[in-house]
């Protein structure tokens, strides 16, 4: 998997001095050594099933006392369970307990993962349904395509940077304008050209939604996948967006903005007006 | 030194265990609380939940619902739970077999294990052909009324399980508490004459469940299955009996599968 795209793996867990978790403005103050536990639960990510001390402290951010002591506490609690040896540490069913359901199973998942499917078996592309969490998008739901190998298919739960993924842009696009400018705004961009060149191409694909319906974030040398997205809108939902993957060298320009785009729309507007795959 | 640290420990223990009673109360559904509505399930005082509830909006395990000063769960736990079940050999190498009984009877197959007086699911199957009934792994729901949870308890050792059928019963009134019995004890009945129990309308309205329970792995971990469905009209007597053959032998075919992982879930 490519890691300039998808904000690694790891970072599926927040890392602890992340600003956005220490600003105190808005919500008001944070209970730390609550948020510390489920930044340790957090960390946990497809690859790994057991992690160490050192492993945790390292993703969260925090010292390794801490650590030491929200392991504890979270095995007390039976959210984490350690090896023989006790020195690594596995997440445990209650994993399960604390919301997982509702964000990965509602009605409109399954509606929409019929539709995807047909996508994918129909354009032999990765496809995903993402929505926003905070600066990144969160892949809820994935369709496999069996053209592909699966190694180079980001799964469920994976995290990719808001500014810099096809995905992330039709979702920026969706949003309000104030609160897409407040979250331009709050975002960390890379400094100088780099981030500058960010901010060209998302203002771009915004425009390239509001005129077509979709965006397309071509492959290029240390990115190797074209992503094509789409909004969804759906009332009393937060924002999703739809979007297919694969490797840039079959989904060239022309694929993507003659075929692939418009499909892509044609599905989000079948799924908005809540019809069944035929 | 000793002493502090531990001190330390266990004010931590009691904050965490509080935060995470709070996401806990919304029992994993969509449905909106407000703070009065947590403080009630929770039976913590106001102002802890709402800091509670606002750390849980910030690192977005809670949102806020539009407009309304209510949360439901959001994102936050999703990559938690995909980090389990994805790496999870056990529950990984049990989904074709759940699969394949769900499509062969058309119903939602479901493996639970114990969280306190619920079950939760761990492994959910449904049959592409089965519309409705659509609670997916990480449901939790309540062991005295359904079948899973039945059959759950029947396979406990007695001591434990009269510990939590009275705990279950706890939280009933005093009505409730003897229809909650009456409908375990027939289950444990059926279960020692046909192997399987099949309960009706458990957890939501006109649906039903078949269940039986297993032990997989080498530590024999104790957990349940069950077979679901909605039904509109329908005689439980011989959906049980349409059920029961096949759902025992994926039951065994399932233990037979899973013997030699270490057992732990």
């Amino acid at each position: 998997m490519n890691r300039s795209m998808f904000h690694s793996s790891a970072s599926a867990s927040f890392h602890f001095d992340n600003p956005s978790l220490q600003r105190s403005g808005g919500h008001g103050s944070i209970v730390t050594p609550f948020a510390r536990a489920l930044s340790v639960l957090s960390a946990f990510t497809l690859k790994d099933r057991w992690l160490g001390n050192g492993d945790l402290a390292q993703r969260t951010g925090l010292p390794a006392s801490t650590v030491t002591r929200m392991t504890r506490t979270l095995i007390a609690l039976g959210y984490l369970r350690c090896s023989a040896d006790t020195r690594r540490f596995c997440l445990s069913p209650s994993a399960l307990t604390l919301g997982y359901r509702a964000a990965a199973d509602t009605e409109i998942h399954y509606a929409v993962n019929h539709h995807m499917a047909q996508f994918a078996e129909r354009h032999h592309v990765q496809v995903h349904l993402s929505l926003r969490d905070k600066f990144n998008l969160v892949i809820i739901d994935s369709c496999r395509t069996s053209a592909l190998p699966a190694l180079l298919q980001p799964g469920i739960g994976t995290r990719l940077l808001l500014a810099s993924s096809a995905a992330g842009w039709a979702l920026l696009a969706s949003l309000p304008e104030t609160e897409r400018n407040y979250l331009l705004q709050s975002m960390k961009y890379p400094p100088q050209d780099a981030g500058k060149q960010i901010r060209l191409r998302l203002n771009e694909a915004i425009g390239q939604i509001r005129e077509d319906g979709f965006c397309v974030a071509l492959g290029q040398s240390g990115q190797p996948m074209t992503m094509v997205a789409a909004p969804i809108k759906l009332s009393g939902q937060a924002p999703l967006a739809v979007s297919c993957m694969g490797p840039a060298m079959l989904m060239g320009r022309a694929r993507s903005v003659r075929e692939l785009g418009p499909a892509l729309v044609r599905m989000t507007q079948k799924i908005q007006h809540g019809q069944e795959p035929p | 030194m000793a002493r502090k640290t531990s001190e330390r420990g266990s004010v931590t223990l009691m904050t965490v265990e509080r935060g995470l009673k709070v996401l806990r109360a919304f029992r994993s559904e969509r449905a909106s609380l407000t703070n009065a509505e947590l403080v009630r399930r929770t039976g913590l005082p106001k102002a802890v939940v709402s800091r509670l509830t606002s750390t849980l909006l910030q690192l977005d395990f809670l949102r806020l619902v539009p407009g309304k000063r209510e949360f439901e769960l959001s994102a936050g736990a999703l990559g938690i739970g995909h980090a389990y079940l994805a790496t999870n050999e056990m529950l990984q190498t049990a989904q074709p077999l759940m699969l394949e009984l769900a499509d062969r009877l058309d119903v939602s197959v479901a493996l639970g294990i114990q969280d306190g007086i619920d079950i939760l699911y761990v492994g959910y199957r449904v049959s592409r052909k089965v519309a409705t009934l659509r609670l997916g792994v990480g449901s939790i729901l309540p062991m005295g009324t359904t079948s899973i949870g039945h059959a759950y308890l029947w396979a406990l050792p007695p001591a434990q399980q009269r510990q939590l059928i009275d705990e279950c019963k706890r939280w009933t009134t005093k009505a409730q508490s003897g229809a909650l019995e009456q409908s375990i004890q027939a289950s444990f009945t059926e279960l020692e004459n046909f192997g399987v129990c099949a309960v009706m309308d458990g957890f939501q309205r006109r649906t039903y469940g078949v269940a039986l329970p297993i032990r997989v792995g080498r530590q024999g971990v104790l957990m349940s299955m069950s077979c679901g469905k909605a039904a509109v009209k329908l005689d439980l007597q011989s959906e049980r009996a349409r059920i029961a053959p096949a759902l025992k032998e994926a039951a065994k075919q399932l233990e037979a599968t899973l013997h030699d992982f270490d057992g732990y879930l």
